[in-house]
Formats: C-alpha cells, sequence, structure tokens
C-alpha cells in the first residue's frame, strides 16, 4: 500500500500551482506614523501572523491584507506559507477566541486608503503601483 | 428548546458564498463552523460510538461572537455543541468567553472561561477544518481526559519572548463537570468494589463531581531554521468524585480522587513548502486514590501513561492535501504487554476475560482532504489499528473483542 502512495505523491507534485507574482515585485507600506524605515523579514512575518500587536513606540499595529496572486506571492515570500496555510492559522486563532480575521481589500487602492489613514498601519502592494501619502519599508 | 437554538441560529444567517468570511456589523464579527461525520469499524466499538455498526452520532457545530472594545482589548464568546457516540449528544455548551488585554508584545492578560493549551492541537481539537485528520492521535489527544483537560475558568497569561520564544500559563478551576465522571471511571470502580468486596450487587446510584484547580503552561521556540518550530507544554489539577453506591441494599459513598495529574507533552512541528512534519511525545502521571466507606477496600494507585506519534502532510493542490500519522498509545508504561489482571471485559455471560490488547493502541492513519472553496472541507480517513485502548466495552456489548480492527472516517466541514 505505501508504494502506491509514494506513487500517486510523486505523479501529482508537479501539478502545484505556481504564483505569478514574484518577491521582487511586493513592496511593503506603512503609515508616516510609524517610525520603523525597515524590518526584517522575521518581524514582517511575525506581524502578519499577530505575534507582534505594537511598534517600538507602543503604538498599536493594524496590518491589511489583499486577495488573489499579490496576496499569494507576499506569504509566499514573507510569510512561508501557502493561502490555505495562512487561511487555517487565522481560524484557529478565530476559534480559540485569540484574534479577529484581519482585514482584507480586493483592490491595491482600498489597502493604500486604509494605510494611509490608519496611524499605525502596515500593508504590501505591487512594486508598480503609485502610493501616497504611505511611506516605503525597506526589508532586511 | 436549548438543543435546537444552535442549529437555528445557523439558518438565519447568510449562506451566500460571495459573502466574507463573516457577518462584520463593524463591531461584532460572527464566526462558526458545523461539522457532520460518519464511524464504521469492522470490529469493536470505538471510543463512544457504534462504530461496529456505522453511526453518524459524530458532529460539532460552533458559533462565536468577537469584538474590539479598543485596540489593546479585546472581548469574545463561543457556544459550541457535539457528539460523540454518548459523549456531548449536541448539548451546547459555553466554550469559551473571555476578555483579551494586551499590554504590549510580551504580556497579554484572558480572564474567564479559556481553552487549554497543551500539545499543538488541545486548543483546536474539535475544530475539524483547521487540521489534516479527521481523528487527532490518541496518544496525545485521549477522550477520557478531555473534558477536565479542555478548558478552564480562571486568568491566563501570553506574549512574545526574545529568541523566537512564546509563552502560555494559566490557572483556574476546571470547567468539567458530573459528566467528565465517565463511563469508564464509573466502571472501574464498581469493578474495584466488586474485586475487593466479592460482593456483586454493586450499583450506582448517583456521582458528585468537585471542581478543582488546574495549571498549564506552554513555551514554543520558532528556531533559527525557518518553519521549526519546537514546544513544551504541562498541565497539573487535581479532582474529587464521590459516588453513591448501592452495595446489597446499603447505600455507600465511595471516593475517587485524583491527587494529582499531571501531562507533559513535547512537539516538534516542521514546515516546509506545502508539507507538515509533526511530531509530538505525552506522559501523563496520575495518582489517584479509592476509599470505599464501611469496607476495606481502600487503594492508592499510581499510573504513568502516554503515548507518541509522528505525521507527515502534503498539500498538492489548492483544494487537495493527503496526511498520515502514526500513534502508539499505552495504558501504563509499566505494563505495556498487558499482563495485568485488570486488561478484561465481560462477555455477554458476565464472564471476565483476560485481553492484554486492552493495555495498548498502534494507529496508522491515512486522510485525504479535499478543499473544494474556502467555506467547505470533505475529508476520508482510514485506520489500521493494532489494540483496543479505545475500544468502549463498557456500554456496547463485545461479543468478540479483537486486536486488530479497521476503522472508516468520514467528515464534511462548513466555516463561515
Amino acid at each position: 500500500m505505501c508504494k502506491y502512495y509514494i506513487i500517486l505523491l510523486l505523479l501529482i507534485s508537479p501539478l502545484c500551482t505556481a504564483t505569478k507574482v514574484a518577491h521582487a515585485d511586493i513592496i511593503i507600506i506603512a503609515n508616516p506614523s510609524v517610525t520603523e524605515k525597515s524590518l526584517s523579514m522575521d518581524d514582517i512575518k511575525k506581524i502578519f501572523l499577530g505575534k507582534i500587536v505594537k511598534w517600538p513606540d507602543n503604538t498599536n499595529i493594524h496590518f491589511a491584507l489583499l486577495t488573489g496572486e499579490t496576496h499569494k506571492a507576499f506569504l509566499k515570500t514573507y510569510i512561508k506559507r501557502s493561502a490555505i496555510q495562512y487561511r487555517n492559522y487565522w481560524r484557529k486563532m478565530l476559534f480559540t477566541g485569540k484574534g479577529i480575521i484581519p482585514k482584507n481589500f480586493p483592490t491595491e487602492q482600498e489597502l493604500i486608503q486604509f494605510v494611509s489613514k490608519t496611524n499605525g498601519a502596515i500593508g504590501y502592494i505591487n512594486a508598480g503601483t503609485k502610493a501616497e501619502n504611505v511611506k516605503i519599508i525597506s526589508v532586511h | 428548546m436549548k438543543k435546537h437554538i444552535l442549529w437555528i441560529s445557523f439558518l438565519l444567517l447568510p449562506t451566500s458564498m460571495e459573502m466574507l468570511w463573516a457577518i462584520d456589523t463593524k463591531e461584532v464579527q460572527i464566526h462558526g463552523f458545523i461539522s457532520q461525520g460518519v464511524l464504521k469499524s469492522d470490529h469493536n466499538n470505538y471510543l463512544s460510538v457504534k462504530s461496529e455498526k456505522g453511526s453518524f452520532e459524530f458532529n460539532e457545530a460552533g458559533i462565536n461572537f468577537t469584538t474590539r472594545l479598543n485596540d489593546d482589548l479585546r472581548l469574545g464568546i463561543q457556544f459550541f455543541a457535539r457528539d460523540l457516540g454518548i459523549y456531548g449528544n449536541d448539548n451546547i455548551q459555553l466554550d469559551w468567553a473571555y476578555a483579551d488585554y494586551r499590554m504590549n508584545n510580551h504580556l497579554g492578560i484572558r480572564i474567564g472561561k479559556i481553552k487549554v493549551a497543551y500539545g499543538l492541537y488541545n486548543e483546536v481539537r474539535d475544530y475539524d477544518s483547521v487540521r489534516t485528520s479527521i481523528m487527532l492521535p490518541m496518544s496525545i489527544y485521549t477522550e477520557a481526559d478531555r473534558e477536565l483537560l479542555s478548558s478552564l475558568k480562571g486568568i491566563s497569561i501570553y506574549g512574545e519572548l526574545p529568541y523566537g520564544l512564546s509563552y502560555q500559563a494559566g490557572c483556574g478551576a476546571t470547567t468539567a463537570r458530573e459528566s467528565s465522571a465517565g463511563d469508564e471511571i464509573k466502571y472501574y470502580v464498581g469493578e474495584h468494589i466488586k474485586e475487593n468486596t466479592n460482593i456483586s450487587d454493586v450499583s450506582l446510584l448517583s456521582t458528585e463531581f468537585k471542581p478543582d484547580f488546574i495549571t498549564f503552561a506552554a513555551i514554543q521556540w520558532q528556531t533559527p531554521l525557518d518553519g521549526l518550530r519546537l514546544g513544551l507544554s504541562q498541565i497539573m489539577g487535581s479532582a474529587d468524585f464521590t459516588f453513591m453506591y448501592d452495595i446489597m441494599g446499603v447505600t455507600l459513598p465511595v471516593y475517587l480522587t485524583f491527587d494529582s495529574l499531571s501531562n507533559t507533552v513535547g512537539s516538534i512541528e516542521y514546515m516546509f513548502g506545502s508539507t507538515l512534519l509533526t511530531a509530538e511525545l505525552s506522559s501523563v502521571i496520575l495518582k489517584s486514590t479509592i476509599e470505599v466507606e464501611s469496607l476495606s477496600a481502600d487503594e492508592a494507585d499510581k499510573k504513568n501513561f502516554g503515548g507518541v506519534y509522528v505525521g507527515i502532510s502534503h498539500r498538492f493542490l489548492e483544494w487537495f492535501e493527503i496526511g498520515t500519522h502514526y500513534s502508539v498509545y499505552y495504558t501504563d508504561f509499566d505494563d505495556k504487554k498487558g499482563e495485568d489482571e485488570d486488561y478484561f471485559y465481560r462477555d455477554d455471560n458476565n464472564v471476565k476475560i483476560h485481553a492484554a490488547h486492552l493495555a495498548w493502541e498502534k494507529d496508522l492513519c491515512m486522510t485525504l482532504r479535499l478543499d473544494p472553496n474556502e467555506y467547505w472541507t470533505i475529508k476520508l480517513e482510514g485506520h489500521k489499528i493494532n489494540g483496543t485502548a479505545f475500544v468502549d466495552i463498557i456500554n456496547y456489548e463485545n461479543k468478540d473483542l479483537s486486536e486488530n480492527f479497521f476503522m472508516f472516517a468520514g467528515k464534511i466541514s462548513y466555516n463561515f
């Protein structure tokens, strides 16, 4: 039985869906009130997993998500999870009372507007997207 | 009436597939889930379910309401109902309800009815859609202690620490009720009386359960190796039961005390790409005392039991995942072969039959999970089991208890 299982795994594994947006296409943006100029990959991961909720100056972090391919690329690059893994993570948080489902925005313009108007907000967009009234956070 | 409230609440909520994850009134988020499963075994009745004939007494449902009063304070409440054979019976319970105040990244406080953190999955054991398998490994997540250890009324603290560490700790009163003195406990107390008094005319009249304190602590380390997480958790507690027995027409109290119960779990999780590797090890030490008033049938006991499992799952496509785990459990580490005469069951003629395989369970599980969209989950699962530690020998007749058996589980879940 085990050998058939292994064969099934090998046949199916190449069919995984590839993400079309690459790492270099995603930039991190934040509200101008955020004093940080750069963040580590680990910090970004912790923010979007709800583990870090305050900036060093103790102001609250509000993170925003997109949908679609940009969201998948962001998750793959910075959170190291697929969309379904990320969704299940927040379901665990939700059904144990430890968190509320994060805000999802259908368009980049809506996300940019949220980030620009919300103190302590952070989000991500495509590199080519014009974004006003937000600051770009470099990633180290 | 009370049983139907939860089901009616689902009917009143919108079910359009175009809606977002939940109904957001801008102040209160409402989410929920409902799962319906089926169990069928070729031999034996598993846990408390009539699985040998096949049973649909295997479902869960929950609905929660959460809101932020401000950036630091969140309130939430979840109602839950489940049915697993004779357990639950769809009675609606308060699953959790607490206020969560986050002071900073290193310290948050929760007050109310709180889920107990131990292992990777205890807090989420009732939510089918957040894991691959239908049945969690019994070596770590046994149904027998579920009610005693699932939640507490009290306070907990949590937070992030340097070097990738995070912690949770809490204490309070167990939220278990009289029903937590499961049939297994009552059965063996009754057998203890019969064995030590040579009296067979023994029947249980009532059960009283005195809630006691439990404490838990869990620490996790997100290691420098990306995706590798290690965890260590422990629960400690005690409990008192008073059973009133009719022994040959005389009513006598029997006191069962769990003087101390400690459950320690070590966990490893490694996530790389679409693959998840997990392994956990559990060791439970239980010191108990039985006192039978007016009869010389007192006994003190200390047992060390638990188990281990390893598992792997891989998501091949967005809608398709396969997982497998192998779990080993022993009811007594000092008697892994089941040589003690306490491993017995009674046949149709009430004759005691020694069955060493009641001392362990070795379970090879394989799961196929389908996610047609973000709301629905379908799972099919097979278990090849050796050992009858979790076979129900109390509630159902066992004409021929089989050491080896196969069990099929299927489940469909909806989340919103």
